[in-house]
């Protein structure tokens, strides 16, 4: 069975699909005549927003002005950009299934760890209100119901809970199942690369299965994505796409899965020697193979086995190319080490390889910002928004470049086109506030700020800026408050890098 | 701005005259105009051939107002327009 986009595995009861991007099932299903179903949508992220399909060249189809007022003020949301090319958001499919009566009922499931913890299950609370306020398209406002979240969208009842919430569903429903649920926190928010070897999944694919059967849950079709060029799945669990494939189909699971699971149960414990012998132990085919290779790579690397570690990488990329992905190339091990040219001539090798993808082209970029050699680095970002005009991040960057060389009309153009990208970035919202404060629109500055904290950044320079708005405000109170979170900041990050670095000698 | 200055709008401008108004779409910006009857005057020769003084002209005959009212309403658009960054100097 390959893992290619749109290719469905072999036609047994249930239809299964393997895609890597949600949207592609959206055709799929549209094929095969689904209507008014019930969707089960396993995902660990809440990329519930959807780019919408009302462009505002739309205006021009009008023909009267009061049609063109009547576009203007309609309920649902704008976009200027046809796709976002680099993030993968669950709306772009849903919200065509729902508009074409596909689906009558959703069910959003999220891992248990996420939805067991306040703080992430209020980060879940908080995007269904943001959707809300944005009016992507017609929404009831969300509420809390027995334990579990409720709203809908385009009419269509949506249910947000875990897996233990779900009801007993009678008939069979749509599964579709992101490969990320399975990963107990997101691959971005794992502070070290090396940490995905030893990050386990929070449920294995089996005991998912078993937990559905429990439950009664029944497929008519079931679409695994795994989301790995979106870049929401550790690539190390890309295996868990023709495992729940197999699952769903009633077969056996492969052998290789169970010598991949025993062998990340090792070096989860640590043990890293058993774990070699039991790598050259087996050896398999397409994506277990690639996976075992890739394992194999990373330990080789943590016992500086540096030459070797690259070309078994190399091999295990040559059987599967989705391993040469931001989140798993050797530049992030070299960045790790503090090997910094060898990490931008890893990126640069990557760039000659993947021509079409901006990853490569943002690490040497980065690379060069970190030397100060800001004309080189700009050029580098022009690159990447030459090829993707709405990247937000290289946006952002290139703004941050020109805000250091006080060029601030052009810094502020930069970083407003990363804020319409990407609204979700602290760090876009403190750079427009740095040169709105250069511009003397001190309100306009202090509400960036405002946003950028309710994010949670609360760094130095946040507070930094907000006691420079305060005071050329003249508001001297306040921004001493300020200044005193800067420094109180400041002096909590150094004591911890002082713990880290001189550990139990260091007293305060 | 002089008055022998030439404008010309921005190529990748849509736009349309929807009831004698002129409709902007600036795709780039994500951004819609709409302008009076005088600014949509304006808007038409801003086509790269007309000086700002000929704009003026043309105003003073099609609205019979006075010299200083046109010149008035016509620069300050221009200038408006060209801080959007919806027109740009022609070159002569």
């Amino acid at each position: 069975m390959n893992s290619v986009p749109g290719i469905s595995c072999p036609p047994n009861s249930p239809q299964v699909d393997l895609v890597d991007d949600h949207d592609e099932v959206y055709q799929l299903w549209k094929a095969r005549g689904v209507y008014q179903a019930i969707l089960v949508h396993f995902d660990q992220h809440p990329d519930f927003q959807w780019i919408s399909d009302k462009q505002p060249l739309s205006c021009l189809d009008a023909s009267t002005l009061q049609e063109v007022g009547q576009k203007l003020i309609s309920p649902q949301g704008w976009t200027v950009t046809p796709r976002l090319h680099h993030r993968i958001h669950i709306g772009n499919y849903l919200s065509r299934v729902f508009q074409e009566k596909m689906v009558r009922k959703w069910y959003w499931v999220v891992p248990d760890p996420q939805w067991k913890s306040p703080h992430l299950k209020f980060e879940i609370w908080q995007n269904l209100l943001d959707l809300y306020k944005i009016k992507m398209g017609p929404m009831d406002y969300p509420r809390v119901e027995g334990g579990v979240f409720r709203t809908s969208f385009w009419g269509v009842e949506t249910i947000v809970a875990s897996l233990e919430e779900m009801p007993v569903i009678e008939e069979p429903v749509l599964l579709n199942i992101d490969v990320d649920y399975f990963a107990a926190r997101s691959i971005s928010k794992l502070p070290k690369p090396s940490l995905m070897l030893r990050s386990l999944p929070w449920i294995w694919p089996e005991e998912f299965y078993r937990k559905l059967q429990e439950k009664g849950i029944r497929a008519s079709l079931t679409a695994v994505s795994h989301s790995v060029r979106g870049g929401f799945t550790p690539i190390l669990m890309k295996f868990f796409g023709v495992t729940l494939c197999e699952l769903s189909q009633g077969r056996p699971l492969p052998e290789a899965y169970h010598h991949l699971k025993q062998i990340w149960l090792q070096l989860s414990q640590g043990q890293s020697g058993q774990t070699q012998k039991a790598l050259e132990h087996f050896h398999s085919e397409g994506i277990f193979e690639a996976t075992r290779l890739f394992l194999k790579a990373n330990l080789l690397w943590e016992e500086k086995r540096l030459d070797e570690a690259r070309l078994v990488y190399e091999q295990a990329a040559l059987i599967d190319p989705e391993f040469r992905t931001s989140d798993s190339c050797f530049a992030l091990h070299y960045e790790e080490a503090g090997r910094y040219t060898e990490a931008y001539q890893e990126y640069s090798r990557m760039g000659q390889l993947l021509q079409h993808e901006a990853w490569p082209k943002m690490g040497e970029a980065l690379y060069l910002s970190r030397r100060k050699e800001w004309r080189k680095a700009a050029a580098k970002y022009l690159e990447v928004i030459a090829q993707y005009p709405d990247h937000a991040s290289a946006h952002r960057h290139l703004g941050e470049i020109h805000l250091g060389c006080s060029h601030h009309r052009k810094a502020l153009e930069h970083l407003l086109k990363a804020m319409r990208s990407d609204s979700t970035d602290p760090q876009t919202h403190l750079g427009i506030a740095e040169c709105q404060l250069h511009e003397g629109n001190y309100e306009e500055a202090r509400k960036e700020l405002r946003e950028a904290l309710r994010m949670g950044w609360h760094k130095p320079r946040t507070y930094a800026l907000l006691a420079a708005v305060y005071l050329r405000q003249g508001n001297i109170s306040k921004a001493l408050e300020c200044f005193a979170e800067e420094i109180r900041i400041h002096w909590l990050i150094f004591t911890r890098q002082c713990k880290q670095t001189l550990g139990h000698f260091f007293s305060i | 701005m002089k008055k022998a200055d030439i404008f010309k709008r921005r190529d990748d401008i849509s736009w349309k005259i929807i009831e004698d108004r002129a409709v902007l779409v600036d795709d780039a910006e994500g951004k819609v105009f709409q302008f009076d009857t005088v600014a949509t005057e304006i808007w038409i020769c801003l086509d790269g051939h007309f000086a700002v003084s000929d704009v003026i002209d043309h105003l003073t005959h099609t609205f019979e107002v006075s010299l200083q009212q046109a010149e008035k309403d016509a620069l300050s658009f221009i200038n408006r327009l060209s801080s959007l960054d919806l027109v740009i100097q022609a070159d002569c």
